[in-house]
């Protein structure tokens, strides 16, 4: 008789992994200015063309694959082959056609501008 | 300390310095353990290759500029620094990147050529080669039958 000891808790909102390879999230800065938002995510060991980056249904989905090219017998590791994935909730406001993103030095820089229509407008007040 | 149990005019003090110290050993056990530990910091791993020995850390956002490496025969220190990215004129909503001063030191099984120590870090990932030192290097030896 097999016995797998190692059934981890289900938890409802994550998709159901297919690989042993863990998906962690990784850590990200939000910032927002009158024109845009801006993600900050760290992504060490991730080369550029390894990011996913999907826009749909008001939810942005980042994705990224760390590449392996471990050689060598391991004496001691604290660093886990993973592949990163976090989800954002994206606001209507903004304008999903520009969203670009850089990688630089392992930290992707995503710019989510606003569409025009959002940005902030001066109403003048007339004397009559 | 014999003071401190004949306190009579406050026989808990006692058990508020108790408390102060389970409260100290928790929050030390805390840190040293959380998923925000900050001892351990860049997360690394070691291994070794016949010829020599190879370090990976995760650096992420930080420049050839910004790291520091020393060796001696044994040990290997890396240090640096990454400040805070937050850029002018934005408002924070979510802050998890924040900006960390760091130093680590690791010993090595053993002896490494300390001048052909070299480094690289690409994509936010730091890899220090450090070639065994001739000393360390396994040597076949051959057996004569008699």
């Amino acid at each position: 008789m097999t016995q797998n000891k190692n059934i981890a808790p289900r938890n409802d909102s994550a998709a159901e992994p297919t690989t042993t390879r863990p998906v962690v999230a990784p850590a990200v800065d939000i910032y927002e200015n009158q024109h845009e938002y801006l993600i900050l995510a760290d992504l060490p060991g991730v080369p550029s063309d390894g990011v996913r980056i999907r826009f749909e249904n008001g939810e942005l989905s980042l994705d990224a694959t760390r590449q392996n090219g471990e050689t060598g017998e391991t004496i001691g590791s604290e660093i886990v082959a993973a592949d990163y994935r976090r989800l954002f909730r994206i606001p209507e406001t903004v304008d999903s056609d520009k969203i670009d993103a850089k990688l630089q030095n392992g930290v992707l820089h995503l710019v989510l501008p606003k569409a025009s229509k959002a940005g902030p407008r001066q109403i003048s007040v007339t004397a009559s | 300390m014999l003071t401190y149990w004949m306190d009579v005019n406050d026989p808990f003090r006692a058990f508020d310095s108790v408390r102060r110290r389970m409260d100290q050993v928790f929050r030390e056990y805390d840190e040293s353990a959380g998923p925000r530990a900050r001892l351990s910091y860049p997360r690394a791993s070691l291994r070794a290759t016949p010829e020599s020995f190879l370090l990976t850390a995760e650096v992420p956002g930080l420049g050839e500029n910004d790291i520091q490496i020393s060796a001696t025969m044994d040990s290997l220190t890396i240090a640096g620094e990454r400040k805070a990215a937050a850029p002018e004129g934005y408002a924070a909503h979510r802050q998890e990147r924040g900006a960390i001063r760091f130093a680590r030191s690791f010993a090595l099984p053993a002896k490494i050529d300390v001048d052909k120590v070299s480094a690289s870090v690409k994509n936010g990932v730091l890899t220090v080669t450090m070639p065994k030192h001739p000393e360390s290097q396994p040597k076949a030896i051959t057996v004569k039958a008699q």
